[in-house]
């Protein structure tokens, strides 16, 4: 495969790498890096490349690789990683977080990474069932089961939220 | 939008497709959504703002030299070759040196200077027997020039013979 048409295929596929990475790593310096490794992995492998039927897939699969590689590398060298301190935010910083889209995109991160990527892949990425099992190497019940139980989780997040605001409210106004 | 509980009851139950799921998602982000849905609707904001998240570029690739695996691939095919060549001679060299040896009674003579005195040998014996086939032919001939004479004699004998009739 040539240069020219490598480049051309990679860059349609940047966005998509890029958000799965940084879902996958909830960093961005660290998705960056990472996009550039499979880059680089994927132009070492452009020989096999046209006999690839579902390149979005197989680029996917080789991010997720990639991502869970440096996962385990992080938990060799136990840096103090937003991954691992993400779901000990204080009530102060989680305050800040006003804006409901926000709220949602905190929720979505705190999901285990299963569930992150696998919802993303959905919801984000508007994915078949079919292609994100072939990226995740499982089955698509255990994907259709995984999401559900994602989407429910946030679902059940927000609905708490927004009780514990309107009682927060209610009690100010009876204070008052 | 008629069935927007039907189908937020099965987009959380992971069953919808994506053609329904884009249904919802277009629902959420009009200006149309119900109150009771309302809740929903940063959900689905989210992923539609995600979406449009900016994102690096990478660095096109220009080297347009071949790669580092495919130098690989040429020096193991030239170490190959250079293997098959080696494997070639080691295996043709007897062949090749078979023109030097000679098999005598089932036994391999390989001294080429023994090999050609027994091929002189052979060679000598070889032509004393052609010889000594030849001996009786050659006596042939000696009895042809001895009935020869005989016959010039008869011849003479004759003439005489002519001469003195005439003379009488």
């Amino acid at each position: 495969m040539e240069a020219q048409k490598f480049n051309s295929i990679f860059s349609a596929l940047t966005g998509k790498l890029y958000r799965f990475a940084k879902s996958m790593l909830r960093d961005s310096v660290e998705a960056e890096d990472a996009l550039q490794d499979v880059q680089l992995k994927l132009w070492e492998k452009r020989s096999e490349l046209d006999v690839v039927e579902n390149m979005d897939g197989f680029a996917m699969r080789v991010m997720r690789n990639r991502c869970l590689d440096i996962i385990r590398q992080r938990r060799e060298t136990s840096e103090l990683h937003p991954e691992l301190i993400s779901d000990h935010k204080n009530p102060h910083e989680q305050a800040e977080v006003k804006n409901m889209t926000e709220r949602v995109k905190l929720l979505i991160d705190r999901l285990p990474e299963l569930q992150r990527s696998i919802i993303r892949m959905r919801d984000v990425e508007e994915m078949e069932t079919s292609e994100i099992a072939y990226i995740m190497d499982m089955s698509e019940n255990a994907v259709t089961v995984n999401l559900s139980r994602a989407r429910m989780k946030i679902k059940t997040q927000i609905l708490n939220e927004l009780q514990a605001e309107n009682n927060t409210i209610w009690k100010e106004q009876m204070n008052y | 939008m008629e069935r927007a509980d039907e189908l937020l009851s099965k987009y959380f139950g992971g069953t919808s497709t994506l053609s329904e799921e884009k249904k919802l998602k277009a629902y959420f982000n009009s200006e149309h959504v119900s109150e009771n849905h309302v809740i929903y609707k940063p959900f689905f904001q989210q992923f539609t703002a995600e979406k449009e998240e900016i994102y690096p570029e990478v660095t096109p690739i220009l080297r347009t030299e071949k790669p580092k695996n495919n130098r690989n691939r040429i020096l193991i095919w030239i170490i190959s070759g250079i293997a098959a060549c080696l494997l070639a001679i080691t295996t043709m060299r007897p062949l090749m040196q078979s023109e030097d040896y000679l098999i005598m009674k089932g036994k391999r003579i390989d001294n080429p200077e023994l090999a050609q005195q027994i091929a002189i040998k052979k060679m000598e014996k070889s032509l004393s027997m052609v010889n000594r086939r030849l001996e009786p032919v050659e006596k042939l001939g000696e009895v042809e020039t001895q009935l020869e004479k005989i016959e010039k004699i008869s011849q003479i004998r004759q003439n005489v013979h002519n001469k003195l009739s005439k003379i009488k």
